[in-house]
């Protein structure tokens, strides 16, 4: 036993004192103690553990109230947007931002608070999108390779391998001649660029899990591969997943935005951050609000995300419990 | 490799075949290495181990680390596939057995590891832990709840913590919790890999008192295997000693003991620390030499030879020892200690060493 | 001159190493540190071994805690003992006893998050005021430590050798000729059989024992006054155990330092301790001589743990003697006597479980943290403690005032 073996050792989260003394019958059961108000020791949940944890770390706090923010205003902004959608004032033209357009507008006289907000859309939903199913194939992709071994991991570490060497942009690109560039083939696309990385996360996981004696005792009453995988193993790698899925929430909307930017990515009329940074790139010097504002909400999101990735991450650190 | 015999325990004479008869058992590991990964050498981890368990009996298997106890253990049960060998419970060997046979008879053996922590799943409840065995074998579909408490007060749980989590109890307990898990089913044997090495003493006594009145209680058969040698005398009534893939020594309990005949079982008596100064320190203690052998390259003939005392001893009187070199000491009943003694080793000689 | 120059006659005691002979009066070849000669690191931090004639380590008060995401720790209070000169002092308990935790605050290894209190001085001077600086030029001189995994004790990247030389270079100025002379005759005398050879070697190369012998060379190379060992050899097997407690004792014998070993295993304590301590949820339980421990034991939970060991050396056909419950949580520590919870004899309502207990000397050598220390003492085991309890099933009826044990 390392010393903080040693130490971590010695308090059972739970100790629930016995009520009697041994002796029990002589005289008064000597073990009516009281500890003080409240300080019975009472078992913290891993729940009740995992939030306090998470509590500690102040800047994921803040993000998840920032991004609670975000979402609210990019998915309500029928409700909360000073105008319509692709509202045109072409009399307007653009301007900066002043008290009747808070963001400014854009060449069409577009709010660009407004289309910020319903860019946001896109790009969340796109963000999230992305991250759920290339975690969803990633997390099922590592388990059976991990799990199975032999040719089955050798079969899907290869398939891995080849899709981290195809050049995503050139995919890309070629997805969006044949299938049109709706947001929907982004996703896609974007997702089948992405799964490789939870699933060597979890490969991992699961090759660690596997030799564990609780796995072992699994098998020992023979239970099958699936139940294993399912009830023993995947929800022991929950924690790493759970993180890197919020970490590729920010990467998607960081790529989207990017190919976006370049052309390749959501094309109009749909709006998305990263179109509306494409759309500005040529007025940087006049109206350079029409590439901060979008360019802010990416940088806020990401930022958002990242952070709450890290607390996430901090909290859910499974190895400090034992 | 001779067939070892039951041995009969307190007198009574084993009823009908053996609840656990292993055969020449062996397991090798094959040690890959290179760009390509050829097969570099082999781990000889268990090489040529009979035993029989009875019911009702307990069998302890002691040895230190690399001996292939462990290894043992899980091939029985399956859980590791022997190289070769048999390993036949009531009569039907194990090895090369169907899946489906085998799971069919899974209810029947079951198994407790050694760590507390690591055998349980740590997202699960107790309740899901315990009911586990009923879920993949459809059993106790309408009174599975009932059963699981049950269980709980079988092994000294409180039956209200049915919906706790395995960190929310002390080490003693989730071993506790181990122990339930395996009679789940009413299994007739149950192999015991270090039960209680990784608990306190304080708490390792709560827990050996456990199994034995479980045995008693439900008539079960222990393979008991640990390092320890107190606890493993106070609980076996048979013992084999190994040493690097071998048994060197079987013999009921209080005779290996009490007359120990291999040169290792020798050794390693002397060496445990007995908790008492006096006796402590009165005793001849024999030191072994260096490092036990690597498995991958065991000795040739003899595998203890090489820190083998006796030998030096025998060699400084002018006895000759090449055949220790040469021939592997097979494990033979030993003549003078009567039934059920078997040491393997071509100069055995009794010798008291506490 | 403090080195012990013996030359050993007794082919015996080098055991079947035959390498050892030629490492039997390596410290005569070292030249005494602290005397001025040679030695740049001179900080007269504490006073001699000459001058001093108290107890080499007076552990006083010492409390540590630790604040952790379930609450304060106390993972060891009001902790007060000494050590004196060549001898072996054993420290017993179980996991969350604290005594690995004691072991670090003396040598001031803890980390920041601890909060320490209290006083231990090595010859009369505190070591835990001391500066970073000054507690450098103790550890690994004065007191050294033995730790439990050798493995990652030792730095894998470098070889044995150098990190041995690492020991002695950081307390002498020693040409590197002589360094290397001094690291292979430290290995011999651990019995290392071609220490040459496994001086240039990586710990990775070393076996289990190997390592800890290397480890325990290290420790000794500037023949330390106090040598701290915890658990050196839990992670051992008994054989293996039997070669490196072999050493410890050839050491001991050599060097005249005081060895504080930090076990659970009390078989271990048996042979080489002189005196014992044991510990119990951070506290002292009882100290004394090793036959009044083990033979007149005067606590409680020492008495019963005893007897909860089973013998290899006897036939043992009843069941093993049991402490009922488990040790206490650190951070909620019952009131009172940390052990009442579990004590056969805390029938005394308002006194174990409330007042803690004194240190009740039943000998001049011997003390026991308990207010019923003699009667403990005096009584067989039998009349102290419980008649077996039952633990398989027994029926819960409602109302029922002792439900069934929740034990371990």
């Amino acid at each position: 036993m390392s010393n903080r073996d040693d130490l971590l050792a010695g308090m059972p989260v739970a100790v629930e004192q016995p009520q009697t003394t041994p002796l029990g019958e002589i005289g008064e059961p000597a073990l009516d103690y009281e500890l003080g108000e409240g300080a019975e020791p009472v078992p913290l949940t891993q729940w009740q553990l995992f939030l306090r944890r998470f509590l500690r770390h102040k800047a994921a706090v803040v993000a998840v109230f920032v991004l609670v923010l975000l979402y609210v205003a990019c998915f309500g902004a029928a409700w909360i947007a000073p105008y319509d959608q692709n509202q045109q004032d072409l009399v307007l033209g653009p301007v900066s931002p002043n008290a009747d357009h808070l963001l400014g507008t854009d060449l069409l006289g577009r709010d660009t608070l407004t289309e910020v907000l319903f860019a946001g859309q896109i790009s969340l939903r796109i963000g999230m999108a992305v991250a759920l199913i290339s975690t969803v194939v990633g997390t099922a992709l590592g388990l059976l390779a991990g799990f199975y071994g032999n040719w089955v991991d050798q079969f899907l570490m290869r398939m891995t391998d080849l899709f981290l060497i195809m050049p995503g942009i050139a995919i890309l690109a070629l997805a969006l001649q044949r299938f049109g560039g709706s947001p929907l083939t982004v996703t896609l696309v974007l997702a089948a660029l992405f799964w490789m990385w939870i699933a060597r996360v979890v490969r991992g996981q699961t090759l660690a899990l596997k030799e564990k004696e609780f796995v072992e005792a699994a098998r020992a009453v023979g239970a099958s591969g699936p139940r294993i995988m399912g009830r023993h193993i995947l929800p022991n790698c929950v924690g790493p997943i759970v993180v890197n899925a919020t970490l590729q929430v920010a990467v998607a909307i960081i790529t989207e935005s990017t190919l976006s930017f370049l052309g390749f990515g959501v094309q109009p009329p749909t709006t998305s951050w990263g179109n509306m940074l494409a759309d500005a790139k040529g007025f940087f010097n006049i109206n350079s609000h029409l590439l901060y504002f979008p360019g802010i909400a990416i940088l806020v999101t990401v930022l958002a995300v990242n952070t709450l990735g890290d607390g996430l991450r901090d909290a859910l650190d499974p190895h400090a419990k034992h | 490799m001779t067939i070892v015999e039951s041995s009969p325990v307190d007198g009574a004479a084993p009823a009908g075949p053996p609840l656990l008869r292993v055969t020449d058992l062996v397991k090798e590991f094959a040690l890959t290495g290179g760009l390509v990964r050829r097969r570099v050498g082999t781990v000889k981890a268990v090489s040529g181990v009979s035993f029989d368990v009875d019911r009702h009996q307990t069998l302890g298997v002691v040895g230190e680390s690399g001996c292939g106890k462990s290894t043992t253990g899980r091939c029985v049960l399956q859980l590791l596939t022997p190289t070769s060998g048999s390993v036949e419970f009531e009569g039907v060997d194990l090895v090369g057995l169907g899946n489906r046979e085998l799971r069919a008879l899974r209810p029947r053996m079951q198994i407790v590891f050694q760590d507390p922590f690591a055998s349980l799943n740590p997202r699960m409840t107790v309740e899901s832990i315990i009911s586990e065995p009923f879920r993949v074998h459809g059993r106790y579909k309408v009174d599975e709840r009932a059963r699981v408490k049950e269980l709980m007060r079988l092994v000294g749980l409180r039956p209200e913590h049915v919906n706790r989590y395995p960190h929310e109890f002390s080490g003693g307990q989730r071993q506790r919790i181990g122990v339930a898990r395996a009679l789940a089913l009413d299994p007739d044997l149950l192999v015991l890999d270090e039960p209680v090495s990784a608990l306190d003493v304080s708490i390792q006594a709560g827990v050996v008192n456990l199994l034995e009145e479980l045995q008693e209680a439900l008539g079960l058969a222990y393979l008991f295997i640990a390092h320890d040698l107190a606890v493993v005398r106070h609980i076996s009534d048979v013992v084999a000693v190994m040493y690097l893939g071998k048994i060197v020594e079987m013999a009921p309990s209080d005779e290996l003991y009490e007359n120990p005949a291999h040169p290792y079982t020798q050794a390693l008596m002397s060496a445990v620390p007995v908790p008492d100064p006096r006796v402590q320190r009165q005793r001849e203690r024999i030191i072994l030499p260096g490092d036990p052998p690597s498995p991958v390259d065991p000795p040739s003939g003899c595998r203890f030879r090489t820190r083998c005392w006796h030998r030096q001893e025998l060699q400084d009187a002018g006895t000759d020892t090449s055949i220790c070199a040469e021939q592997e000491p097979l494990l033979e009943i030993h003549s003078s200690r009567g039934i059920g003694h078997q040491a393997a080793c071509h100069f055995p000689e009794v010798r008291e060493v506490v | 001159m403090r080195w012990i120059r013996t030359r050993s006659t007794d082919p015996a005691a080098s055991g079947a190493d035959s390498a050892v002979t030629a490492g039997d009066d390596v410290f005569d070849a070292l030249p005494p540190t602290g005397d001025g000669d040679g030695a740049v690191l001179d900080i007269s931090v504490v006073p001699d071994r000459e001058t001093w004639h108290g107890p080499l380590l007076e552990v006083r008060d010492l409390s540590v805690s630790f604040k952790t995401d379930e609450g304060v720790v106390h993972a060891v209070d009001s902790l007060s003992f000494e050590v004196r000169d060549d001898e072996t002092l054993g420290i017993v308990g179980e996991s969350g006893s604290g005594k690995s935790v004691t072991s670090m605050a003396i040598l001031g290894l803890l980390p920041r998050t601890a909060t320490v209190t209290g006083e231990i001085l090595f010859r009369g001077r505190n070591l835990l005021g001391l500066r970073e600086k000054a507690l450098e030029t103790i550890r690994g001189r004065e007191i050294a430590m033995v730790f439990q995994d050798a493995l990652t004790a030792l730095n894998p990247v470098f070889t044995v050798g150098s990190q041995i030389a690492e020991a002695i270079g950081a307390h002498n100025e020693v040409s590197d000729a002589e360094m290397s002379e001094r690291v292979v005759e430290l290995l011999a005398l651990v019995g290392i059989p071609n220490p040459r050879e496994r001086a240039g070697q990586y710990p990775h190369e070393f076996s289990g024992g190997m390592r800890q012998r290397a480890m325990i060379a290290m420790s000794i190379a500037n023949e330390p006054a106090v040598l701290i060992a915890d658990e050196p050899t839990t992670a051992l097997d008994v054989t293996i155990q039997a070669q490196v407690l072999d050493v410890l004792e050839r050491i001991q014998d050599r060097t005249q330092s005081s060895i504080l070993l930090i076990t659970h295993d009390l078989g271990v304590v048996a042979g080489v301790a002189d005196r014992v301590m044991v510990m119990y949820a951070g506290r002292q339980a009882e100290i004394g001589l090793i036959e009044e421990i083990f033979y007149e034991p005067a606590h409680p939970y020492t008495k019963g743990l005893l007897a909860s060991l089973p013998r290899f050396d006897r036939r043992t056909s009843e069941r093993l003697h049991r402490i009922v419950g488990q040790p206490p949580s650190l951070i909620y520590r019952p009131p009172g006597c940390a052990f009442h919870p579990r004590c056969p004899r805390s029938e005394v309502p308002g006194l174990c479980n409330q007042h803690l207990p004194p240190l009740v000397e039943t000998s001049p050598t011997h003390a026991s943290a308990c207010h019923f220390a003699d009667d403990v003492q005096a009584a067989a085991l039998e009349e102290i403690v419980l008649p077996d309890d039952i633990l398989l099933s027994e029926p819960v009826t409602p109302g029922d005032d002792a439900p069934p044990e929740d034990a371990t």
